[in-house]
């Protein structure tokens, strides 16, 4: 059925534009070049980043004191930066904490005091019954957009696509450097082989019920930035 | 500077006094206006309606009548609109769509021709009331968006008050006035309470339409509000 | 006929009318705010969007070719349906094929437009919309009274005594609360569901994406938790390349909401790959004509095909504020729904469309095919003249404000398609409502001078008020509430007859 449905599809079409489809692609008329973020160094960045984020109802820490120390800092956080991780866990009542196997590596070291942190997992069945129970989540943000405040994440090995959705709070550790500007610069990064990229622009919410904004209606209610 | 004057229908039949305040404000300003008495109707209220056979026959002779007038100038902003956008698009495909675009281009609504063609940016007079300046939809179309405010705000002593939602339509919309009557009015009273809400004691347009139909609810609701048209404050200014 | 969209609006509640207002009022302001206070050129980059927009219509074949090529490399599958029927029972063979027995949905204006849910829970599948709004327009049996915010017509105790009737939980006046009551319900479904239905915001063709925005979740967990996910969207849905869809992402949330971007915008190209921990085993992406191809045909009305459901236009309006979306009988309502429910409706039972031709890459609408021996005066007929007789009286719902035509972010002429569409009303004879005038007597005395002077003077006699007391349906239209001006004793004519006489 299918078959015959695409191929009439086609013929209305064509008929519609009174022309047989051409071999080559098109050329799209351009798409309003217009940055609306035109600074790239990196601490403007990463103010407006910040700015956008906590605007939106989302947190953010330093996971390194000096922030435009050094060009590249190393991606470990330090120990203080990871202490006060944990006591925000701790504070909002997580015990139990899925984290990614990446973001286990990036953490180092430092361990979370009086937190449970668990490995995402196979199979599928154990790894929902963690994900759908646990109190938080922690993974790795590929990147970020100043200009919007969003976080910037792809579909991987040994990641889970519901590992930043289902739990009620949701920690990012993003690297610094990984900030682009304006959401027209980071379609240019969209990975052309990534089976599935997500923006997230704050927490999940809804204002369907008479107008009113409540936050974490399916999404993390909460959401959380280590800046590293 | 010549000027003709489209009357319009509705200032024909309901309202002689916008044509005749039309005709002293023109003449303030330089014109020498003329009046053709062949003419009868734009045809818009049968474009509107989508009786396209009917609006051409009555768009044609208009642009008969009008066909060596120098400016066209009318105190509507729905008639010059009709003109300047129906035109074409009533035209489309008719041997005569080119005397039909130019006469658009030379047709203009009275506060557009003041300011943009006459260059004038100051009115004279005084006038002393708080108006609220109801913006018909029709300037949307035209180049007219803040031509008749920008008059009213130069008069010595108005008091030109904002309106909440000053964007919004009155309601009137030519057919849909009779067609949806109910709404239509519900627009309207939204509408005029905005209106009230500014303190104003006069509603001010360029439209008069807007103006009949606000003036109507006014009129059946005893809303504290008188209607003027923008002609007629630019006349009595003027004059103070 | 008493025109079936102002009978609405004046039984609709005065409650219902007051939330649909003020939401409307507030998403106005915020779009404002948010378009002139952030973007550097907002009118650039509707002008971009149009012309992208316009772009892709024009070239609609190429760009689904190449659309279809990339999904099935990147090992998704596709499926065309030429009508709702076809969509639905594409569906139904999708679900039966993988064992399906749950299916979540989320936000799909296209699924409703095709009546899906019903179809499913007849083949015997759970269908649960997961959207909040439209998981309560679901339990209530009730419809979507906005392209965006489906509820804004229900208040707090309504929603909570309906959670209550399913169990969801006790009556609370708390919308935080009854959020919580509704994510845990839900929450079980996502979690369990064989099946996920979403809709598609862009279909990217140049690298095979599919695009979705939403606020909530419910649209990740659809397209990420179950191992089916199938995406459903209209031909007409396309973007050229992931560079295009700058306009758009700059102007969708922006447009519905004042929001920047929607919480969650997804990018999906793929099903699961080697490696990944979760994510669907197979991805299923159903792309439905049912009518859109026949307005791609029409000269004076394809660029509506522009449309990206930012719902912009129903937050304007003054008359969707005086109905909300239920007023226009149709999936579709506001202005947008005024133009699209006459043409789909009518494209749908006139599939293939007469020949015409257009002229590809032009920014404007296609020039109209003119009949070479139309006589003079005769308007000339149209190739298409797409308009279905159940949804004609709708563009006359209109005071023609063209508000809409200010913000639309990819430049639809609505106005001139509402002007269009009724004028194809009066050809066919559709729609005659009470109240409306006939224009022929009118066209009449208004092309003769002298007739048309002496009907005027006829209303300076005494009797002439008397004469508007008479039945004629406009003017007791008017009266209903509103007075009829007087008729003055001298008329402007008179005036200048006498000004003329001195000089």
């Amino acid at each position: 059925m299918s078959d015959a449905s695409r191929r009439e599809i086609f013929a209305r079409v064509t008929q519609a534009l009174g022309r047989e489809p051409r071999p080559t692609a098109p050329a799209p008329p351009s798409a309003n070049s217009v940055r609306e973020v035109s600074f790239a160094n990196l601490p403007e960045l990463l103010d407006l980043f910040t700015v956008r984020w906590i605007e939106l109802g989302g947190e953010v820490w330093h996971g390194h004191p000096a922030h435009d120390a050094q060009p590249s800092p190393p991606p470990v956080p330090s120990n203080s930066a990871a202490t006060s991780l944990a006591s925000f866990l701790q504070q909002n009542g997580c015990r139990t904490v899925a984290i990614e196997t990446e973001a286990r590596a990036l953490l180092g070291e430092n361990t979370l005091a009086g937190v449970t942190l668990v490995d995402l997992c196979a199979p599928e069945h154990r790894l929902r019954d963690l994900l759908f129970s646990c109190d938080a989540a922690i993974t790795i943000a590929d990147g970020a957009i100043a200009e919007t405040g969003s976080l910037i994440m792809h579909s991987g090995a040994q990641r889970a696509r519901l590992a930043s959705l289902a739990p009620p709070l949701h920690v990012a550790l993003l690297r610094r450097d990984t900030i682009c500007a304006d959401v027209l610069d980071a379609l240019t990064r969209l990975s052309p082989a990534t089976s599935a990229a997500f923006w997230v622009t704050g927490p999940s919410k809804t204002a369907d019920i008479a107008g009113i904004l409540v936050r974490g209606i399916h999404g993390p209610g909460r959401v959380a930035v280590m800046l590293l | 500077m010549r000027a003709a004057l489209l009357l319009t229908c509705l200032n024909d039949v309901f309202f002689p006094n916008v044509g005749i305040a039309t005709v002293e404000v023109l003449e303030r300003a330089g014109c020498a206006v003329e009046f053709d008495e062949r003419q009868t109707c734009c045809g818009q209220p049968a474009f509107n309606f989508g009786d396209r056979a009917s609006a051409l026959k009555v768009a044609r002779h208009t642009l008969r009548v009008f066909a060596g007038c120098e400016n066209l100038v009318v105190p509507s902003g729905s008639c010059a609109s009709m003109i300047r956008w129906g035109y074409p698009q009533l035209f489309a495909g008719q041997p005569d769509l080119a005397e039909a675009k130019a006469l658009g281009k030379r047709t203009y609504e009275l506060s557009e021709f003041l300011v943009l063609r006459l260059g004038i940016s100051a009115w004279f007079g005084v006038y002393p009331r708080r108006v609220a300046f109801h913006r018909s939809c029709h300037t949307r179309e035209l180049r007219a968006r803040d031509c008749g405010e920008r008059l009213l705000s130069s008069l010595r002593e108005i008091d030109l008050r904002p309106v909440e939602e000053s964007e919004q339509c009155c309601g009137f919309g030519g057919t849909f006035a009779a067609t949806h009557p109910h709404m239509s009015a519900a627009i309207g009273i939204e509408k005029l309470r905005h209106l009230q809400a500014s303190g104003a004691e006069e509603v001010v347009s360029a439209d008069t339409g807007c103006l009949m139909h606000l003036g109507g609810l006014i009129s059946r609701t005893g809303a504290p509000l008188r209607t003027r048209h923008v002609a007629e404050v630019l006349a009595e200014a003027a004059q103070a | 006929m008493r025109a079936k969209v102002d009978q609405y609006a004046e039984q609709m509640a005065e409650t219902v009318q007051e939330s649909v207002h003020s939401a409307s009022a507030l998403k106005v302001m915020q779009r404002i705010e948010r378009l002139e206070g952030d973007l550097h050129d907002p009118e650039g980059a509707r002008d971009a969007a149009a012309a992208i927009k316009q772009n892709v219509l024009d070239h609609l074949a190429e760009y689904l070719h190449i659309f279809e090529q990339r999904l099935i490399a990147a090992g998704a599958r596709v499926h065309w349906a030429r009508d709702a029927a076809e969509a639905r029972q594409t569906v139904i063979d999708i679900c039966k094929a993988t064992g399906v027995r749950s299916i979540i949905k989320s936000k799909s204006m296209l699924s409703e437009e095709i009546e899906l849910n019903q179809a499913l829970e007849h083949a015997g599948y759970e269908v649960v919309e997961t959207d909040l709004g439209e998981y309560i327009v679901q339990i209530d049996g009730d419809r979507p009274s906005h392209i965006v915010t489906p509820v804004i017509h229900k208040s707090k105790a309504e929603i909570s005594r309906l959670f209550e009737r399913m169990g969801l939980g006790p009556y609370t006046e708390s919308a935080e609360e009854l959020t919580m009551q509704a994510r845990r319900h839900l929450r079980e479904k996502f979690r369990a569901a064989d099946c996920g239905i979403t809709g598609v915001n862009f279909a990217v063709a140049e690298s095979g994406r599919v695009v979705i925005c939403t606020n909530e979740g419910n649209g990740r967990y659809t397209a990420s938790a179950p191992p089916v996910h199938i995406a459903l969207m209209g031909i007409e849905k396309l973007i050229p390349n992931d560079q295009s869809l700058a306009p758009f992402l700059k102007l969708l949330a922006r447009s519905a909401t004042g929001q920047r971007l929607t919480v969650y915008t997804q990018f999906i190209r793929a099903p699961r790959a080697t490696g990944e921990l979760d994510g669907p085993r197979e991805m299923h992406v159903v792309i439905v004509d049912n009518g859109r191809s026949a307005i791609l045909a029409d000269p004076e009305c394809h660029e509506v095909l522009r449309c990206i459901r930012c719902g912009a236009c129903l937050n304007v309006c003054p008359v969707y504020r005086q109905t909300s979306g239920h007023g226009y009988f149709s999936v579709y309502g506001g202005p947008i729904g005024a133009v699209l429910s006459p043409l789909l409706e009518a494209g749908r039972r006139q599939p293939a469309p007469a020949s015409c031709f257009a002229h590809p890459g032009t920014p404007s609408a296609r020039p109209s095919t003119p009949v070479p021996d139309a006589p003079r005066g005769t308007p000339v007929p149209h190739p298409t003249d797409l308009i279905a007789p159940e949804f004609a009286e709708l563009p006359k719902a209109s005071s023609l404000c063209a508000a809409c035509a200010d913000v639309c972010p990819v430049r639809i002429p609505l106005p001139e398609m509402l002007l269009t569409l009724r004028a194809r009303a009066v050809r066919h004879g559709f729609a005659k409502l009470s109240g409306a005038p006939d224009f022929r007597p009118f066209a009449a005395v208004a092309t003769r001078p002298s007739a048309w002077r002496a009907t005027v003077a006829a209303t300076r006699l005494p009797g002439a008020r008397i004469a508007t007391k008479f039945p004629i349906a406009s003017l007791r239209a008017w009266r209903r509430s509103r007075d009829l001006p007087p008729f003055p004793k001298t008329g402007f004519r008179q005036w200048w007859r006498k000004r003329e006489k001195q000089k």
